[in-house]
């Protein structure tokens, strides 16, 4: 008779694997759990792109060029140059930085009244085809 | 640390904590995000890699701190030099030596007192200086009334008083264990310390005297140890009432002292009285010696260098080493020195050291120097040792080089190449020579001046040994000169009449004798001989002067009475043989290249 085997017997359920997994930047805990809280694949990947973007040159130690200079741009006069120039910071920030990442699109969005931009980045994570819409808010002080 | 991967215990750098981390995590299911630097893992990892760093960057500073040879702050170097019982050199006020005549004082006084502070001022350049005496002096009138004191040794520098109030144990402040006495000016010249402390409401006033060691001191011997402090300045400790006495609570210490200019008023010699003496203005100073002495308080290498020396000696004079390390601690003025055994010399005198020295900004050493010196060491030395300072005897070298450039390497003319080779003798001079026990070594020299220039090809160069003497003039004087080495010797032995072409071994500068303008020029056998170079070119011989001894270098000048010279002295060169070029100097022998001793020839060639 031949073995049977458990694989055999039990159809397993479908479950996504975890390729990317992070951490809560608040560092939050799992209400369950009580233990530390994960972020994982797509959201891991949009919270290391706001991170990112919002991290100045020269804030992370021996890494002096990790990050990006839109801090700067967000104190000079709104303008659609001004708004262009973060659309390139931010490319050139994600391309440079993020190795998951393949960007479709940057678009920056200028809020006159609130001293603000509002920023949507398309991208997909490398091998995997669905494409992903991260929006977020610049505003001068965070 | 990491399951699956060594931990890099010695490394210092921050990448190397982050990946050390990356490697660990790399082995935990949990978290994946630790490779990407935008991740929040990333960030919690840059955290403990740059706390990793900051600690083993202190650790690293706390342990090069600790140890006298490689701590770089100036207070951790006084901190371990404290340790072997040694205080860095203070500041030193330079000195001067003048004589005073003071005319017209009132009352017809007897007795004049010149009391200690006297000052008197004096400028170099823009900068100003006062200069005082430290020592009351008592003149007696001369017959014309007139006071006469000579050779008053006045310092400069600024008079500066701490003063301390002794606390009671109870009354010090939180967390302090005992009363710290530091002197608040770093330019102190410790050698003016004076320190006294005053008690019972001033119905007693102690004077306190430095002390080094604890021998003989009883509980109430009134000495203080000095040690340095931290930011260059100095402290005082006193006794502890077992073995020195402390000053009581409440009294007060004071500490005054002079805060100098260091160096900068060496060299001054017209000097201004202050104020009046004996209610005269009527005041002439006469400059015996300029101002000397001036030092800036000893650098953190010379601190690492001279403190272990120090503790080898004990303050004891045994060594030859110990002699050198003692007076060029205590007298920052010594620029070199040489100390040899009287079993060395020929002929021996045993129980003598003999003592030659080399100042700074000075051609001899001035006898109240010497006097200063034998003091300092007649307390250390061993009773049956008798020190004799002897004066250093200069032997120099005359360089002459031919120097080959290349004009396609350089736009220099040939000037400008000679220039750079006698810039670069005299570096070489200033580096390597020019004191006691060196060596001139040949092909180093000669190195050197093929690295005066890139487009210099080659060099010859050669060069002799040279003896000054300054001859009586018209008195018939024997006299020895002794190059302390083999010689060169002229080969074959030269005829009494040869050709001007001929260059002896030993010869010397121009000068006359009984109205002839002679050389001294050897025979290659022994003897010396007065030379004359006649209009025909050809040289002839006048008289015999002397010998030479070839293999000790030791040459004779027997009843030798030119009658003029040229310049300060007669100079005597002579040849090494080509196999020893190389030229060591002993005991109280020092070399040197004098400037007016370099001959550059320069030639051009294209290639």
């Amino acid at each position: 008779m031949a073995q049977l085997f458990n694989q055999d017997k039990f159809t397993p359920l479908a479950k996504q694997s975890q390729i990317y997994s992070d951490f809560f930047t608040n560092l939050d805990v799992h209400p369950e759990l009580h233990d530390l809280s994960r972020k994982v694949n797509e959201n891991s990947v949009k919270q290391a792109i706001v991170n990112l973007i919002n991290t100045n040159k020269y804030e992370r130690p021996f890494q002096p060029n990790f990050g990006s200079n839109i801090n700067n741009f967000l104190f000079e006069p709104i303008s659609p140059m001004t708004s262009q120039a973060i659309q390139d910071e931010i490319t050139a920030t994600i391309q440079n930085y993020e190795p998951r990442v393949r960007l479709i699109s940057v678009v920056v969005t200028p809020y006159i009244d609130d001293d603000a931009y509002a920023v949507t980045i398309q991208f997909y994570i490398i091998n995997i085809n669905t494409p992903i819409t991260l929006s977020t808010i610049l505003y001068r002080v965070r | 640390m990491a399951v699956n991967s060594s931990i890099s215990l010695t490394s210092l750098d921050f990448a190397d904590y982050k990946n050390s981390l990356k490697t660990y995590l790399q082995s935990q299911p949990q978290f994946a995000d630790y490779n990407f630097d935008a991740s929040n893992m990333s960030v919690l990892l840059d955290i403990l890699s740059y706390n990793t760093y900051l600690n083993a960057f202190y650790m690293n500073m706390i342990g090069s701190e600790m140890f006298l040879d490689t701590a770089q702050l100036r207070d951790s170097v006084v901190l371990r030099a404290k340790e072997l019982n040694y205080c860095p050199r203070s500041f030193r006020g330079a000195q001067a030596t003048v004589n005073l005549v003071v005319a017209n004082v009132a009352g017809n006084a007897a007795i004049l007192t010149i009391p200690a502070g006297t000052s008197f001022s004096t400028r170099a350049g823009s900068n100003s200086y006062t200069f005082s005496t430290q020592q009351n002096i008592i003149v007696n009138a001369n017959t014309d009334g007139k006071f006469y004191c000579s050779n008053v040794t006045i310092t400069e520098g600024t008079v500066v008083t701490d003063t301390f109030v002794v606390l009671p144990a109870n009354a010090l402040p939180t967390n302090t264990q005992s009363q710290q006495f530091i002197l608040s000016n770093p330019t102190i010249d410790t050698t003016t310390l004076t320190v006294a402390s005053v008690e019972n409401n001033g119905a007693n006033v102690i004077p306190y005297l430095q002390s080094t060691s604890l021998l003989d001191l009883t509980t109430n011997s009134a000495v203080y140890f000095l040690q340095g402090a931290d930011n260059s300045r100095y402290q005082i400790i006193f006794g502890d009432n077992v073995v020195g006495r402390r000053p009581p609570d409440n009294s007060v210490v004071i500490a005054s002292y002079l805060a100098t200019n260091g160096q900068l008023p060496n060299g001054i010699s017209r000097f201004t009285p202050n104020s009046t003496l004996g209610g005269s203005s009527n005041i002439t100073v006469t400059t015996v010696a300029p101002a000397s002495g001036g030092d800036i308080g000893e650098d953190i290498a010379s601190i690492k260098y001279n403190a272990p020396r120090y503790y080898a000696t004990q303050e004891r004079c045994i060594t030859t080493s110990d002699y050198e390390t003692l007076l060029t601690v205590t007298y920052p003025e010594i620029e070199a020195i040489s100390v040899y055994g009287g079993d060395v010399v020929n002929p021996p005198q045993y129980g003598k050291v003999f003592i030659s020295l080399k100042l700074y900004n000075s051609a001899a050493v001035p006898q109240s120097e010497i006097t200063k010196y034998t003091q300092f060491l007649s307390t250390r030395a061993p009773l049956t040792i008798l020190p004799v300072f002897v004066e250093p005897d200069y032997t120099y070298i005359s360089v002459k080089t031919t120097v080959k450039y290349n004009v396609n390497q350089s736009p220099l003319q040939p000037s400008d190449i000679a220039a750079f080779v006698t810039s670069a003798i005299q570096n070489y001079n200033l580096q390597h020579l020019e004191n006691f026990g060196v060596t001139l070594l040949y092909s180093r020299l000669v190195e050197a001046i093929d690295n005066a220039d890139p487009s210099i090809i080659s060099n010859q160069s050669d060069f002799q040994i040279m003896k000054k003497i300054v001859p009586q003039i018209g008195i018939s004087t024997n006299y020895t000169v002794n190059f302390n080495a083999q010689l060169s010797q002229s080969e074959p032995p030269l005829p009494m009449n040869y050709s001007s072409t001929v260059e002896p071994a030993i010869s010397s500068s121009q000068f006359t004798y009984n109205g002839l303008q002679v050389t001294l020029a050897d025979d290659g056998a022994g003897i010396m001989r007065l030379v004359e170079t006649g209009g025909d070119g050809n040289v002839k011989t006048v008289q015999t002067v002397g010998t030479v001894d070839y293999t000790t270098g030791i040459v004779q000048l027997v009843g030798f009475a030119p009658s003029a010279f040229v310049g300060d002295s007669i100079r005597i060169y002579a040849e090494l043989p080509d196999s020893m070029k190389d030229y060591t100097v002993l005991q109280n022998v020092i070399l040197e290249i004098p400037n007016d001793e370099i001959s550059v020839s320069v030639t051009q060639v294209r290639q």
